[in-house]
Parts: C-alpha cells; sequence; structure tokens
C-alpha cells in the first residue's frame, strides 16, 4: 500500500509548517519520523514528537523552511500519509540560492502529490492585494486534487481577509492552528479527495 | 510500530521524490532546474507546469485519436455489462493500464517492461472464458499490442492429428490463423493427456516454438477445469514461466445465473412470464445443486433460453393471430418443453 503524498504550499509565513503539525494532531499522529531534504542530496531523518517537531520548525521568521519536510503518519496500520511541508513561494525570483533550490523542490513536489493543500494568510489579505502566486497555485486545482485553506481566522483582523479570498477562490476552508478551528472539516475533506483518486 | 516506521523509511530512500518527478517527465524537471538556476520566478514556473498538463492530456488525445479512446471505452463498457467476474474485470483494468503506461514510457524513451501476455485462464464450462477472451482481444487492438485482436478458438482435435507430422502442420495452421491475433485452446490440459509418446505432446513444442518466433505476434491463451490445468502446468515446467497471467473463473451463483438469463433475454428482446420466470429459477437451482461442474454455468442458461425461443416459435406459428405481446413473451410451457429432452 503507497502512502499518499499530500503536499502544503503556499507564500512564506502563512502557516505551513504549523498546519503540518496541526493535522497530525488531529490525526491522532503524535509521534513520526521527518525527513528533511534541501534538494543537496543528502537528506536528514528525525524522529520527532509534536512538542519537539513544533520547537524545531515553526517560526515567526520568514522563509524558515527550507526544502521539504515530509512527514511520515501513521494513520491506522493501513493508511500512511506522507504529509510534505515545503518553501515558501515568491513572486520573484529570490536572490537567496539555497531558497531558489527550495522552491524549486516545492515546484517538483508539487507535480508528483495526490494532493495540493494551498494555505493563505487570511490575516494578511485584510490589507495586501492578491498574490499571483495563489492565484496560481489556485489555478492548479483544475489539473489535481487540491483544497485550499485561509489560515490565522483566529487573529481580530482576519474576517475582511477570509472575505478577500473568498472572492478569488471558490472554495476554502477558513481555519487557524493556533485555536484548531476548521480543521476538523479539512480533516474530512482531505479524507475525501483521498478517497476519491485512490 | 517500530518495523512499519522502518518500512515507509526504505520505501522512500528508494523512490526519492526529486529524482522521480525528473525521471517522469524531462520536461517538468527543467522547469524545476530554471527555478533553480533562478531564470524564472516561482510564479512562471507553476504557469509552464499548467501549461505542460494540458499539453500532455491533449498529446494523449492526439496519440490514440478520439475514435481510439471511445473504441476502448465501449470495449470496456462491453466488459463491465458482463454479470459478476468482479476479479477478472479488475484484472483486464490492471492489464489496460500497464500497457497504456508502458506505451507512454515508451514514448518518453525510459526503460520498459516487456510485454509477455499469454495467459492461463481457468474454469469449469460456461463460465465466461471464451467470452472475456474475445473482449481481451478486440481491447489489445486498440491499445496497439495487437494489430487484428481476432479470436481462433480450437481444441484438441483441432490441433492434433494421426500421424508423425501431421500434428506439427496442423498446429503450425492454427498459429498462422491466430497471428495477430488471439489463439485460445480449449481443454488444454488434453494435449498432456497421453504421455510423452501422444502427438498431444508434439502440438505443446510447436506452440512453445511459435511463440519464440512469432514473439508479440499472437497471444496463446491456454484454457480448461482448473485441477486439470494446474495439474498440467506442474507436469509441464517449461510452460509456466511462459504464462504470467492467470485468470479464475469462479462458477456463477444462482442469482448472477438469473440475471444472466435476463441479460440475454434483454439482448435477444424477448421477456419471460411470471410463472416462466419461476421455472428458470427452479431449472437453474437444482442444476447448481446438481453440481456445476455439470452444470453448464452460463452456458445452461443460454441453451434453455434459445430452445425456449424455438418452442415458442413452433407453439405460435400453428395460430391464426399472434400479437406482438405474444412475440415478445415465452411462456412456462416453452421452458418446460426446452428442457425436457435431457439439455
Ligand atoms: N494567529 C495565528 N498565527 C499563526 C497561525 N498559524 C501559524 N501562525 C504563526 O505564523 C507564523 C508562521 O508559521 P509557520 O507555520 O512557520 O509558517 P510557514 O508557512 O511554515 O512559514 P515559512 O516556513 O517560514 O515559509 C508563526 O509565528 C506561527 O506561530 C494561526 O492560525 N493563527
Ligand atoms: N458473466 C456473464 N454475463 C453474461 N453472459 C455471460 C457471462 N458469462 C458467460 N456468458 C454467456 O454464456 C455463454 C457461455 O460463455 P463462454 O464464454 O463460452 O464460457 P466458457 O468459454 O467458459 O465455456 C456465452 O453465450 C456468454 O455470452
Ligand atoms: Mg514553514
Ligand atoms: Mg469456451
Amino acid at each position: 500500500m503507497v502512502a499518499k503524498k499530500i503536499l502544503i504550499a503556499g507564500k512564506t509565513n502563512v502557516g505551513k509548517s504549523s498546519l503540518a503539525l496541526t493535522l497530525a494532531r488531529f490525526l491522532g499522529v503524535y509521534k513520526f519520523h521527518v525527513c528533511l531534504d534541501r534538494g543537496t542530496g543528502e537528506k536528514q531523518w528525525l524522529k520527532y514528537d509534536l512538542a519537539m517537531a513544533k520547537r524545531k520548525l515553526v517560526s515567526s521568521r520568514e522563509y524558515y523552511t527550507q526544502g521539504l519536510n515530509t512527514y511520515y503518519l501513521e494513520i491506522s496500520k493501513v493508511t500512511r500519509w506522507q504529509l510534505i511541508d515545503s518553501t515558501g513561494l515568491s513572486e520573484d525570483i529570490h536572490t537567496s540560492a539555497d531558497l531558489r533550490r527550495g522552491m524549486a523542490l516545492t515546484i517538483a513536489a508539487l507535480a508528483d502529490c495526490d494532493c495540493l493543500l494551498h494555505v493563505l494568510d487570511a490575516e494578511k489579505y485584510s490589507v495586501n492585494t492578491f498574490s499571483a502566486v495563489d492565484d496560481n497555485l489556485a489555478a492548479m486545482g483544475s489539473s489535481k486534487p487540491y483544497i485550499a485553506v485561509a489560515n490565522k481566522i483566529d487573529s481580530v483582523d482576519s474576517s475582511a481577509g477570509l472575505k478577500n479570498i473568498q472572492r478569488r477562490i471558490e472554495r476554502v476552508i477558513p481555519c487557524s492552528t493556533l485555536t484548531g478551528e476548521g480543521i476538523v472539516s479539512l480533516r474530512q475533506l482531505l479524507l475525501d479527495k483521498l478517497k476519491q483518486n485512490s | 510500530m517500530e518495523i512499519n516506521l522502518r518500512y515507509g523509511f526504505n520505501k522512500f530512500n528508494k523512490k526519492n521524490l526529486a529524482t522521480t518527478t525528473k525521471e517522469k517527465i524531462p520536461a517538468q524537471s527543467r522547469i524545476v532546474r530554471l527555478v533553480e538556476q533562478g531564470h524564472i520566478t516561482p510564479v512562471k514556473a507553476l504557469q509552464m507546469l499548467k501549461d505542460k498538463d494540458c499539453q500532455l492530456q491533449g498529446q494523449k488525445r492526439q496519440e490514440y485519436g478520439s475514435d481510439n479512446e471511445e473504441n476502448i471505452e465501449s470495449i470496456i463498457k462491453e466488459l463491465d455489462e458482463l454479470v459478476g467476474l468482479k476479479k477478472i474485470k479488475n484484472l483486464v483494468k490492471e492489464l489496460q493500464a500497464f500497457i497504456t503506461i508502458q506505451r507512454y514510457r515508451a514514448r518518453e524513451q525510459l526503460q520498459t517492461e516487456p510485454l509477455v501476455l499469454h495467459m492461463i485462464f481457468k474454469g469449469n464450462p460456461g463460465t465466461g472464458k471464451t467470452t472475456v477472451a474475445r473482449i481481451i482481444g478486440k481491447l489489445f487492438k486498440e491499445l496497439g499490442v495487437l494489430p487484428k485482436g481476432h479470436l481462433i478458438e480450437v481444441e484438441r482435435a483441432d490441433l492434433v492429428g494421426e500421424y508423425i507430422g501431421h500434428t506439427a502442420q496442423r498446429t503450425r495452421d492454427q498459429v498462422k490463423k491466430a497471428l495477430g491475433g488471439i489463439l485460445f485452446i480449449d481443454e488444454a490440459y488434453s494435449l498432456a493427456r497421453g504421455g510423452e509418446k501422444d502427438f498431444g505432446k508434439e502440438a505443446i513444442d510447436v506452440l512453445v516454438k511459435a511463440m519464440e518466433d512469432h514473439k508479440d505476434e499472437f497471444i496463446l491463451i491456454l484454457a480448461g477445469y482448473k485441477d486439470e490445468m494446474d495439474w498440467f502446468l506442474l507436469t509441464n515446467p517449461g510452460l509456466r514461466s511462459r504464462f504470467p497471467i492467470h485468470m479464475e473463473f469462479p462458477d456463477y451463483t444462482v442469482k448472477e445465473l438469473m440475471d444472466i438469463a435476463a441479460l440475454m433475454l434483454k439482448k435477444r428482446q424477448y421477456k419471460l412470464s411470471e410463472d416462466a420466470a419461476a421455472e428458470l429459477g427452479r431449472i437453474i437451482s437444482s442444476k447448481v445443486l446438481y453440481g456445476h461442474q455439470h452444470g453448464g454455468n452460463a452456458r445452461l442458461v443460454r441453451n434453455i433460453i434459445e430452445k425456449a425461443i424455438r418452442r415458442q416459435a413452433v407453439r405460435l406459428v400453428r395460430k391464426n393471430y399472434v400479437s406482438r405481446e405474444e412475440l415478445l413473451t415465452l411462456c412456462f410451457e416453452d421452458l418446460l418443453e426446452a428442457t425436457e429432452d435431457g439439455s
């Protein structure tokens, strides 16, 4: 039985890494192996629990995740998922070669995954104009299983942002990795999507 | 738990994400490289990826032509319409996917698996072996595996002659007829019946040689009762490795046989009166109880129906006036007579 690959992608700092860990928690997986791949040929394998992973892999700094971090989640004896956290995509060509390599890995994984989980930041979109990155990620939805989530809806001024996002993308799940809001619906939708294309 | 995790571990080591993606579609790896080298923005890469997706879909359609795809669809529909046979249907679809992907890989100049498609069909008479073989022939023609896809159905008597040399010639003739399609040998185990001295052995040797001389030019299907076929393969170990695909045709349940009857009647534009339907159910149940081996499965159903259709004709032709309803309906008495003379 081959594990399904779910790619988590989006712009930087939208909460991709946080979402990976929150999803794991809601799937009842508290300990896992994670493989860090920076595209240099060497891969690093770690065994983490949720708290440790959060300490090491989530930060308020931009472009904190560099490369693909693949979580191997054993959901049950017969169900395994690969949850792939990725480097945030920028609108422009980034000056850092390491980050460009990271983004290249995101693009490669995009072509290879069974489902694309697109994360947007509702807090940011209350002021910012819509990004070409998000428009183009959403467009991938017509060629493969796709789910969009608007994250950080716990934040006080996220409601305008959520509306902005909903105007651009047809179906979005509002959620917060901080409060856990919306994660149950996300989990259900993921299960449905992956069943459909198995 | 520990073992399971290690399993995931090894699996991933073998199947490196970045390299598999790169190998799969060269154009894609170019896009990835352009991002890495800073020649294009990630946004541009997303757009190119999307265009590539559309192009690929277009290409697929072009290569096989829309006609062709429709044909494949209607053949698969024909397969799906058969009653039961769930495993067989899945296997055929698996084969279809396998062949299609090997084609795509060949197009991308990737290493391909050899397509050895000779098969063993095991099952009692009337379980659908010939029917499925015929569908596979048509499917393989559309998939480009066989140029003609026709089915030549033979048995021992068509291959084995009366004197030395005669058998070889007859067998070669049948192979020749089957080139471009499928040679289907029913009750194939009977070729090994008489032991070393039997001419059946000669036929087997000719077939094995033909499989080498005419590689990729025809597909050989050996069919017969499960136990006999198992024994046949056991005593001819050289043959076993040449037939990688085995399909088992289970006996139909009473319910399935009734569904098959309904299907056959519908296709022929007949229906059963209420008491006739009950009678058919009774006949089928008793045959299944008596034992499938002799029951004849779907063939029994077909025989009953065809005989009943003839009886009905005799019954109606005597009448002065025949209504549309009467023309459509098979009655209790048609069925009764259909089975009376031991069929
Ligand atoms: N208020 C709020 N903050 C969140 C939420 N989810 C994530 N954050 C914060 O957003 C910041 C970025 O989170 P990450 O999960 O590291 O985001 P990312 O998309 O992986 O970022 P990079 O890997 O750096 O591109 C962190 O400070 C998180 O604590 C949320 O639902 N609500
Ligand atoms: N699953 C099925 N659904 C409908 N008709 C069937 C099915 N299996 C067999 N038949 C019909 O039963 C008859 C005998 O089937 P056949 O393929 O010749 O069996 P076999 O080759 O195994 O002896 C044919 O007329 C066929 O159309
Ligand atoms: Mg991150
Ligand atoms: Mg037959």
